[in-house]
């Protein structure tokens, strides 16, 4: 394929040692700089758990919420962030179930990407419905209150697919991790609390012939299977919307719209996430302008059907005229909620529309890095446009409210931003951010050959 | 029809729910560790030494296993050690088939019966008239028999993998830190100290950049 071509001709060959010195140096050497992001990072986290505790203490009153307006910030975040989370995991699979060779830079840093929004996404039910001392009686055990969680809430679903998923994007890390966890094990010059964290995550791997075919094998095989957990996780996050009856939520289309969307945001967190790499390790060798084209291509690509699914959902709305439904249309094109709905359309649509369809823009790294943000604001305010105005003007006029978020809600979003961007560093501390064996497989199975008197690079297929 | 909640309840003891959930999480440390503790109840083989070759090249390597196979060794006495995958069939120490799909299958009947069990079973348990839907009904039954279902099968191949590998498993295996920087590792299985001596021999022979013997069962 000629993409894949692209991106080894950009791509220096490296020796083995060269690309463990690379990608091993994030591990290996501290500076001031991180000691100094991380504890910025670890106050806002900090001012967070302290609103957090302030809204434990005083109660939900805190928030923003009116008598109509229960859903607010925390469910935009909880949506936003398992939007997120969608694309890691899900790229990875995709790349690595059709063999893309330009996946190998790619997928150990959104894989874990997934496992780190989902775990955002996670915490905001438990943030959101209060009165925290009492989490327990959601698990399902016997006990003596004789309640039991209903399995036809789609709540509950949510709770079934948000676990599956975070449990499998864990594994789904994990399992590739363990011979980099290895290298990393023979690597560690000391004895110490980082030797003994690699020698028992390892799990004793040598690299016999029997532990890489089996690898193999499982990776192959849970590629497939991570697929449909990850649609199935957004689609069922939508049905927290559309199984009720609230004006604009309750839509047939709301699944795969949900789908698009997150896909949409993912990748774009994706790309964001690759250009901060690239520029804060060094990693030019490794992610080159034409990982970013490819990237830009699906970007593009999502951009286009995401816009489809939207206007879809509301062509139908605006053409059926049904009264609830319509006077919040009228609200997103005409009223108050008219500067997010336009700013929604301009990130989502028109730039990157505008932009990614040339080729020159998708290899421009701080073009598309800025391209890559203002998708992801655009997609907040999307999922805000989903929550807020149904709610907001519901079928009963006198319950017609507006919102503003307070400082409780803004400082545990804030706080969650950080509590993701500081995990992430710390990971990036720990463990290797690019799957060094499946860098250095890629190495060894491209090499040049002369077609026409002309060199080409060509990449042999191991399996 | 059904019993009441408060039966089910008095039925299924905190204290025995307690008890069953630490057997199921001792089955499942039994299964992550088993292929550990077969090891250690085996019976020793007839091993005496065991012989690693450290090659700087993958194909003086492959030629070294080869050698050894034409001399008689066997294919589970030779392991091949490397930091990265080479292709399938560049060594051939390992023919035998992997079982991970099929377990992975059996992962995700298992996930389904047990989904709509927990689903099906409990609601009937602590019946919840809700909206005029049944007690169980089927299209919310089988958004959580999905989610199990693949989360078995996940759960399954993982476990089938570990199984496989023989991981975890412990340090007192010959092992050496070089494979990380790219040598490719031969290890040779004696029954005997002349099978030793040959192996040596044929690997130093082929390019190895270091040969050393231990004696002893190493695995």
């Amino acid at each position: 394929m000629a993409h894949e071509a692209d991106a080894y001709e950009e791509a220096p060959v490296l020796s083995d040692e060269q690309i463990n010195r690379d990608i091993l140096r994030p591990i290996m050497y501290t500076d001031w700089r991180f000691f100094l992001v991380v504890g910025v990072l670890g106050l806002v986290v900090l001012w967070a758990l302290f609103a957090f505790g302030w809204q434990l203490y005083w109660g939900m009153g805190v928030n923003g919420y009116t008598q109509s307006i229960f859903w607010a910030m925390f469910i935009i975040n909880f949506v936003f962030w398992i939007g997120l989370s969608h694309s890691g995991t899900l790229i990875s699979a995709i790349l690595r179930v059709t063999h893309a060779e330009w996946r190998r830079p790619i997928t150990r840093g959104a894989e874990v990407m997934t496992v780190l929004t989902l775990s955002m996404g996670a915490l905001f039910p438990i943030i959101h419905v209060g009165r925290n001392w009492r989490l327990y009686y959601v698990i399902f055990y016997p006990n003596e209150r004789t309640i039991w969680p209903d399995f036809r809430s789609p709540l509950l679903w949510d709770f079934a697919a948000i676990s599956t998923y975070l449990t499998s994007s864990l594994i789904y890390l994990y399992l590739p991790m363990i011979p980099d966890l290895a290298l990393l094990r023979d690597k560690m010059p000391t004895r110490g609390f980082r030797k003994l964290l690699y020698t028992v995550l390892s799990l004793g791997w040598r690299g016999t012939e029997r532990e890489w075919r089996r690898l193999r094998v499982a990776l192959a095989l849970m590629a497939f299977v991570i697929i449909p957990i990850a649609v199935s996780v957004h689609s069922i996050v939508s049905w927290d919307f559309a199984m009720s009856i609230v004006p604009l939520w309750h839509s047939t289309i709301f699944a795969p719209y949900f789908v698009i969307g997150a896909i949409y945001s993912g990748t774009a967190l994706v790309v964001t996430i690759m250009v901060l790499l690239r520029w804060v390790f060094h990693l030019e060798a490794y992610l080159t302008r034409s990982h970013f084209d490819n990237l830009c291509k699906i970007l593009l690509a999502v951009a286009i059907a995401w816009t489809y699914f939207y206007f879809a959902e509301f062509l139908t709305t605006w053409y059926g005229r049904i009264q609830s439904e319509y006077r919040v249309v009228l609200e997103l094109t005409s009223g108050v909620y008219a500067p997010f709905f336009y700013a929604m359309i301009l990130f989502n649509f028109v730039i990157p529309f505008g932009f990614l369809i040339f080729p020159r823009v998708r290899r421009t790294i701080p073009v598309i890095f800025v391209i890559s943000l203002l998708i992801n604001v655009g997609m907040y305010i999307e999922r805000f446009l989903i929550v807020i105005p149904g709610l907001s003007r519901s079928e009963f006029p006198f319950l017609w409210a507006n919102w503003t978020p307070t400082w409780v809600e803004i400082s545990i979003t804030v706080g969650t931003f950080a509590g993701f961007t500081l995990l992430y560093i710390l990971f990036t501390k720990f463990f290797p951010v690019v799957a060094i064996w499946e860098y250095k497989e890629g190495q060894m199975l491209r090499s040049h050959r002369e077609i026409a008197g002309t060199q080409v690079v060509t990449v042999a297929k191991a399996e | 029809m059904y019993g009441s909640p408060e039966d089910i309840v008095y039925l299924i003891d905190p204290v025995i729910f307690a008890l069953q959930m630490i057997l199921l999480v001792a089955l499942l440390l039994l299964a992550i560790f088993y292929p550990y503790i077969r090891r250690r109840l085996a019976r020793p083989h007839n091993i005496t030494a065991s012989v690693i070759g450290l090659f700087a090249g993958v194909d003086d390597a492959a030629r070294s296993v080869r050698r050894l196979r034409e001399d008689g060794f066997g294919e589970g006495d030779v392991t091949v050690l490397s930091s990265i995958p080479y292709p399938e069939g560049a060594f051939e120490t390992d023919t035998g088939r992997s079982h991970i799909r099929l377990l992975a299958l059996i992962g995700g009947i298992t996930g389904a019966i047990l989904g709509t069990a927990l689903v099906a079973g409990t609601s009937i348990a602590y019946p919840l008239p809700t909206g005029g839907k049944p007690i169980v009904p089927i299209p919310a039954t089988l958004v959580i028999t999905y989610e199990a279902t693949v989360l078995s099968v996940m759960l399954f191949s993982l476990f089938r993998f570990l199984y496989e590998t023989r991981l975890p498993s412990t340090s007192d295996k010959l092992y050496d830190p070089r494979i990380a920087d790219g040598m490719v590792g031969v290890i040779v299985r004696c029954e005997t100290a002349e099978q030793a001596r040959r192996a040596e021999e044929t690997v130093s022979s082929l390019g190895s950049e270091e040969t050393r013997r231990v004696e002893g069962r190493v695995a």
